[in-house]
């Protein structure tokens, strides 16, 4: 007895974090402290910093993902709305461009809207399939990405679509504003715009009441139906958003960008505290969960850890990270 | 004594509600006036909840039609119902678990900043208002309601409709979850409302605390109203027989 009084008393401390924050301090320490010790260049500020530039796409995706995760479902489709974003802008401004060889920011403007059109389709039938016929998210999301997919790969029967303005990927692939990327300054407004929509907007507040509990919302006269289609058509925007800017950094229109994204955006949500059941989850953990997921990446390539092997230890981590979910959801429902 | 010569403040006449086939409630009618408690018994499956349902916007009626203040409304859906300030508490308490006090309170009604941002602040100080005033020893508003008893959550739920100004107010079952001391408070509240001329339908088993809270009594039985009767002038056994047999006493009102 003497000894469990003093072992609980020990850990205590780590108790209370882990029921407070989630399991993401854990990981991330434990993360920082075994690429260190394999690699002496992991703890530099300039891999830091690379670290935070690569990290932006995911940041970006994981905020849609867990805007959808938060109101109760999950949107497996986020990699199929970058694809398609990524074919469908590369051709309007391919096509455009030959149109209108003077206005090329015409072209490029024109050509993203006809991405984000794409993409915002893929939303609205997810919403539509999901708030409207009932479909479970996952066969709604797991469908619709197939359908995305396919469609990509038929628009460019496969083959990369190049020949894009040099001036779209040199603004917003590789472009500085101030000496700060251009993807980065666009994750940040992104990430403002985000935290202030979930947490001080009506909208925001609804989309927690109807992943917490979608009948008493519905009987407090939320417009749940709205409200799940508003959630996956803004994942789908913010992915199309991400598929504009990975298609400026690789200067061509790709049906196999974002391939898999989806695992790794659940994976940084789940880790960063956000319930698979839905009604909990806050934008600045999901940030640092996504960074967290890119930190491990580029750890595991600098301690030369074959492609391979990581989305093995990606998927382990995922399943790991859930597992602790459960655990935390099971201490906080028996009160401790 | 509650003054019955004015026009009700709700009239639910003919109502049937079917599914699939089975007739819920069979042309049912049953009226509120202001300040009044209309209690509604019966067996579970009696018909009691699925009628009052139709008037809280959950359930939509096959036919028969609802009156307010005399005149006919349609009731399609809980806004619908919020519109003729209708407020509902229901038996499984319909909180979010996952937020707290101020956000369920406020759930669909978001107070807002003039720059159309949730006024979180305002929220918290209106709900310790409220809460101040139905149950002074409430002291969690921080939690989310998950964590709080179901005392404390029954006065999240009634709060949210003494808040919004209910002129109608339906409890299903409100103390069924509770202690005896809770049962009393909600008891006092009941009471205070009425005080204030809202009319309360009042869903629940317990005879006994219908004799006590209600001004008159609507029987129910296998979807069809049995009878309406003053519980001033019935005993216990009345009731009892009429919710068993599915008698109405002679003197029904």
């Amino acid at each position: 007895m003497m000894t469990e009084a003093k072992k609980t008393g020990a850990f205590d401390p780590i108790r209370k974090t882990f029921i407070k924050v989630g399991v993401l301090p854990f990981f991330l320490v434990g993360a920082l402290i075994i690429f260190t010790a394999l690699s002496d260049k992991f703890l530099s500020l300039q891999n830091l910093v690379n670290v935070a530039r690569q990290s932006v796409y995911l940041v970006l995706v994981s905020m849609g993902q867990m805007l959808v995760l938060i109101s109760g479902g999950f949107d497996l489709s986020v990699g199929t709305s970058i694809a398609l974003t990524s074919v469908v802008s590369a051709l309007g401004m391919v096509w455009l461009a030959g149109i209108f060889p003077d206005a090329i920011w015409l072209a490029i403007a024109l050509g993203a809207f006809m991405g984000f059109a794409a993409a915002i389709s893929v939303g609205l039938v997810n919403g539509v399939g999901v708030a409207y016929f009932d479909v479970s998210p996952f066969i709604m999301t797991l469908g619709v990405s197939s359908v995305g997919a396919g469609l990509a790969l038929f628009l460019t029967g496969g083959v990369p679509v190049s020949g894009l303005p040099f001036a779209f990927g040199d603004t917003f692939g590789f472009g500085r504003l101030f000496g700060v990327p251009v993807p980065v300054i666009i994750a940040a407004i992104c990430i403002i715009v985000m935290w202030l929509f979930m947490s001080r907007t009506r909208l925001g507040t609804q989309v927690y009441a109807v992943g917490g509990n979608i009948k008493a919302a519905h009987l407090s006269a939320i417009n749940t139906k709205r409200t799940l289609m508003m959630a996956y058509v803004i994942c789908a925007l913010i992915a199309s958003l991400t598929g504009l800017l990975l298609t400026a950094r690789v200067e061509s229109g790709e049906a196999n960008l974002g391939s898999t994204i989806a695992l790794e955006s659940i994976a940084a949500c789940v880790i960063a505290g956000v319930s698979l059941r839905g009604g909990i989850g806050r934008v600045e953990n999901v940030v640092l969960g996504a960074f967290f997921i890119v930190l491990v990446q580029n750890g595991m390539n600098l301690a030369q850890v074959s492609s391979y092997m990581q989305m093995v230890l990606l998927g382990a981590l995922l399943i790991l990270a859930v597992i602790f979910d459960q655990m935390r959801y099971r201490m906080i429902l028996s009160g401790n | 004594m509650v003054d019955r010569s004015g026009t009700p403040l709700v009239e639910l006449r003919d109502i049937s509600i079917s599914f699939g086939g089975i007739k819920a409630v069979d042309s049912v009618s049953v009226d509120l006036y202001p300040g009044e408690v209309v209690g509604l018994l019966g067996h579970n499956g009696a018909g009691k909840s699925t009628l009052i349902k139709c008037l809280s916007g959950a359930y939509q009626k096959d036919s028969g039609e609802v009156l307010i203040n005399g005149k006919p409304v349609e009731i399609n859906n809980p806004r619908d119902a919020r519109d003729h300030n209708i407020e509902t508490i229901y038996q499984t308490l319909a909180l979010a678990d996952n937020l707290d006090a101020a956000s369920n309170l406020f759930l669909g009604r978001e107070i807002v900043t003039p720059l159309g941002f949730v006024n979180d602040a305002k929220m918290e100080a209106e709900t310790r208002k409220i809460m101040g005033r139905l149950n002074p020893n409430f002291r969690k508003f921080e939690a989310p309601v998950s964590a709080l008893s179901g005392g404390q959550r029954q006065s999240v739920a009634i709060s949210r409709a003494v808040y919004f100004n209910a002129r109608i107010l339906i409890m299903d079952e409100p103390t069924a979850a509770l202690g005896v001391q809770e049962t009393k408070m909600v008891a006092d509240l009941i009471e205070e409302l009425r005080k204030d001329g809202i009319g309360i339908f009042l869903i629940d088993h317990d005879i006994h605390s219908v004799m006590q809270l209600c001004d008159r009594a609507s029987v129910m039985k296998n979807g069809q109203l049995v009878g309406t009767v003053n519980v001033d002038e019935v005993t216990e056994d009345d009731l009892l027989s009429m919710i068993i047999l599915g008698k109405a006493p002679e003197k029904a009102a």
